[in-house]
C-alpha cells in the first residue's frame, strides 16, 4: 500500500518534470492581434513564401519559392514590386530560402546557389557575397555585420560573422565535435549585446552564447532525452523536429517555435526571458515554419501552408 | 470553399515539395515520412550521386527544409 503510494508520487514527479512547461503558471500573457494578411487562396500575391523581412518604413519583403522571386509589399499589403526569375544568375533564384534586411539592403539565400545575394530596397540586384558552404540561417545587424549559420557536413556547425564583402570577422563553434548529419542544425538570433541564441532543429536544446564562444545557458523545454534517428541510404538522420525557428522581440525576449513534440506542433511558441526562463506559451492560429519579429515588434508568420503571410501585433499582459 | 482550400493546400504542398528536391511526386504522397522518402530518392538519384559531396549536401539541405516547412 505504502509502496503503491510512493510509486504514484514518483510517477507524478517523473511526469511533472518533463511537462513542467505545459503545467507551470504563465508569468506573462502574450497574445496576438492580426494587423495584415497578404496572399489568399484565390489570389496570386504569394504562391509559397519561404523568407520574410520588414524595414523601418513598414515595407515587407518576401521570398516566394514557387515563382522564384523577391517581392516588396507596402504597409497595407499591396504588391509594390517583384524581382527575380528562375535561374542561377545574378538576381535569379532556384530555391530561395532565407531573407534578412539592413537599413539599405536585402540579403537573400538560395539552397542551390552558394553565397548571399544582395539587393537594394528597390529590389535591384547589387552583388553576391561569396561563401563556400551551405547556410541554415542568416541575420543581419548592419551591412558590416552579417551573421550566418553554416551547416557542418561533415564537421560541427558554426556561426560566422562577416562584413559586407564576405571577410570573416569572427567564428563561433557551438558544437565541440561532429554529432552526425543535421545534428548541428540550428535557427539563430542575435541580440543587441551581441549574444547568440540557438534553437536546435533536432535536439531539445535552446542556448545562449556570448561573442567569445562561451555558452551562457542551455535549456530543454520539451523533456526529450533521445533523438529519434533513422537510417536513410548511407546516412543516419534525425527525424523528429524539436524547434523550428526563433526570434527576439524588442525587449530581448526569445520566441521559440516548437515542432513535432509540442502540444500544438508548428503553432506553439514558447516565450523565454533573456536568461532562459520560460514566461509564456503563445499558440498561433495556423502552422508556420518561420517566426520573424521586426524592429517595430510585429510578428510575421505563415498561414495556408505558405500562401498567406500574417502580420500580428504582440500584446503583453 | 473548404474543399477548394484543401485542394489548393495540397497542390501548394506538392509543388513546394518538388521545389525542395527537384523531383516529381504526387500530392497524394504527402503524408508522414514524406521527407524521409524524398531524401532517400534524392540520395539515390544518379545526378546527385554524380555530384558526390555536393549532391549529398543538397539532399541533406532539402531534408532539413522539408522537415521545417512541411513536417508538422
Amino acid at each position: 500500500m505504502k509502496n503503491g503510494k510512493m510509486f504514484r508520487r514518483a510517477a507524478a514527479v517523473v511526469l511533472i518534470v518533463p511537462l513542467s512547461i505545459f503545467a507551470a503558471e504563465q508569468r506573462l500573457k502574450v497574445s496576438i492581434q492580426e494587423i495584415l494578411s497578404i496572399g489568399a487562396l484565390d489570389d496570386e500575391a504569394i504562391f509559397q513564401w519561404t523568407g520574410v523581412a520588414a524595414d523601418r518604413d513598414g515595407f515587407i519583403y518576401v521570398l516566394d519559392g514557387l515563382d522564384y522571386s523577391l517581392k516588396k509589399f507596402d504597409a497595407k499589403g499591396k504588391l509594390v514590386k517583384k524581382a527575380g526569375r528562375k535561374g542561377q544568375g545574378p538576381g535569379e533564384f532556384l530555391a530561395p530560402r532565407l531573407l534578412a534586411c539592413s537599413e539599405d539592403f536585402l540579403y537573400a539565400t538560395d539552397q542551390t546557389v552558394l553565397g548571399i545575394s544582395v539587393f537594394d530596397k528597390d529590389l535591384q540586384f547589387k552583388k553576391r557575397i561569396p561563401f563556400s558552404a551551405p547556410l541554415t540561417d542568416l541575420f543581419v545587424r548592419s551591412d558590416e555585420t552579417i551573421a550566418i549559420v553554416v551547416m557542418g557536413f561533415p564537421g560541427p556547425g558554426k556561426i560566422v560573422v562577416m562584413d559586407g564583402s564576405g571577410r570573416v570577422q569572427t567564428e563561433l563553434a557551438y558544437q565541440e565535435k561532429y554529432a552526425g548529419p543535421m545534428m548541428d542544425s540550428v535557427s539563430a538570433a542575435l541580440d543587441g549585446q551581441g549574444h547568440f541564441y540557438l534553437a536546435y532543429l533536432f535536439q531539445d536544446r535552446i542556448e545562449r552564447w556570448d561573442q567569445r564562444g562561451k555558452r551562457l545557458w542551455s535549456k530543454n523545454l520539451l523533456g526529450i532525452k533521445k533523438v529519434e534517428m533513422k537510417k536513410i541510404g548511407d546516412y543516419v538522420l534525425p527525424t523528429e523536429v524539436c524547434y523550428k525557428d526563433i526570434s527576439l522581440d524588442d525587449r530581448g525576449r526569445l520566441f521559440v517555435l516548437a515542432g513535432k513534440h509540442a502540444k500544438n506542433p508548428s503553432r506553439d511558441v514558447y516565450v523565454l526571458s533573456p536568461s532562459g526562463e520560460w514566461l509564456s506559451t503563445l499558440t498561433l492560429p495556423d502552422t508556420t515554419h518561420c517566426l520573424y519579429i521586426d524592429r517595430q515588434n510585429f510578428l510575421y508568420v505563415r498561414a495556408n501552408e505558405g500562401i498567406t503571410l500574417k502580420k500580428y501585433r504582440l500584446i503583453y499582459e | 470553399m473548404e474543399k477548394k482550400r484543401q485542394k489548393n493546400r495540397t497542390i501548394a504542398a506538392a509543388l513546394l515539395f518538388c521545389l525542395v528536391f527537384g523531383m516529381g511526386i504526387g500530392a497524394g504522397n504527402l503524408q508522414s515520412g514524406v521527407c524521409e522518402d524524398a531524401v532517400k530518392e534524392c540520395f539515390n538519384d544518379w545526378y546527385n550521386q554524380a555530384w558526390g559531396y555536393f549532391g549529398t549536401v543538397y539532399c541533406v539541405m532539402g531534408y532539413a527544409f522539408c522537415k521545417k516547412y512541411i513536417d508538422p
